[in-house]
């Protein structure tokens, strides 16, 4: 299997239809990192379509050291950051645009859930995960769902390692407020009900 | 080590990101400290649950959407810098060729209109045979066309 850079060398050199490669290794990963910051279905496979896209016409940009993860990633994560923004936007003007998006968070995977307790724990997750602060989302997101060190997080988002902590554990320690508070709430409800 | 710093560095002991020194001492003060423990077995199960969330697939021809994006916008690429240049040349050259049949060839015509017209008046030629209606023609004659 040849490497990011030597795929990226050919495609520097005319070799145009190499950059299919490039595509079907990362799209996956692409597509669901944005889809983990912003719960939507469409919207995260347009912008993965502009990520690639930005990618090719940057091409130049990049200085081929072994590090093309961290090129593609810092994409990604700029154009769902832009997007992110431009919907807080669209929500600033308009109430019931709001409503709507909400739903979107949980359409993604509607069909996929196993139980109805399922159902009622991905969504409190999700909601959770959504009300973090933006830099709180992609730091967990890159380092839980994509399992990369925090220099390779700082690599992506500029960041220094100490704020990349400081974000990580602030993030997990809201979600376990959240989620297991939540989960203690909901098991006093079925004792009391028991009783 | 305490628990206050235990709980400090509990993220970084999950992510693999402490020196071995510090990994061990909270390796230790885990078997020992149920509430440390109960707290890292709920980030774990976090951690769990959040890599557990379905992922989505991307479309059936995702691939080929974006190739084709790219194809097209090489081939239209009207911002590229040898287009740029061959639009500039295109506008220069347009831009020439209005001024030499426009304003400047009207400028040489009525400078030798003016010429014709002076060395009329200095033979003293009947000037209702001039097209008075000509505004560069006009200032030449101040008198009535009418009374010569």
């Amino acid at each position: 299997m040849f490497s990011d850079d030597e795929i990226i060398k050919s495609i520097k050199t005319g070799k145009t239809q190499n950059f299919e490669i490039i595509i079907n290794r990362y799209n996956k990963k692409i597509l669901n990192f944005i889809n983990r910051m912003i719960f939507d279905y469409d919207e995260s496979q347009n912008i993965s379509q502009d990520v690639f896209l930005k990618v090719y016409e940057n091409l130049n940009r990049y200085k081929m050291e072994g590090n093309f993860q961290a090129f593609i990633f810092k994409i990604a994560k700029n154009l769902t950051l832009n997007y992110i923004k431009k919907r807080k936007r669209v929500l600033f003007f308009s109430e019931r645009f709001s409503s709507d998006i909400e739903g979107k968070y949980f359409r993604y995977e509607a069909t996929q859930y196993k139980s109805i307790d399922d159902k009622v724990k991905k969504e409190l997750l999700i909601s959770s995960i959504m009300e973090l602060k933006e830099n709180q989302r992609i730091a967990l997101i890159l380092k839980i769902y994509l399992d990369f060190s925090y220099k390779k997080i700082s690599k992506i988002t500029d960041w220094s390692i100490p704020k990349i902590e400081t974000l990580i554990s602030r993030a997990k320690k809201s979600l376990k407020n959240k989620i297991f508070l939540q989960e203690n709430k909901d098991k006093n409800v079925y004792k009391v009900r028991e009783k | 080590m305490k628990c206050n710093r235990v709980k400090l560095l509990l993220s970084s002991f999950q992510d693999n990101e402490l020196n071995e020194k510090e990994r061990a001492e909270i390796f230790l003060h885990l078997k020992k400290c149920e509430k440390c423990k109960h707290e890292f077995e709920q980030l774990e199960t976090l951690k769990k649950e959040i890599k557990n969330l379905n992922d989505i697939e991307p479309i059936q021809n995702f691939t080929s959407l974006v190739m084709d994006k790219i194809n097209r916008k090489k081939r239209f690429n009207i911002f590229s810098i040898p287009s740029l240049v061959y639009s500039f040349t295109f506008i220069l050259f347009f831009i020439l060729g209005f001024l030499i049949n426009g304003p400047l060839k009207n400028n040489v015509e009525n400078k030798q209109k003016e010429i014709y017209v002076s060395n009329l008046l200095m033979q003293g030629q009947e000037l209702s045979l001039i097209n008075v209606q000509d505004k560069t023609f006009n200032i030449l004659y101040n008198g009535d066309l009418n009374e010569k």
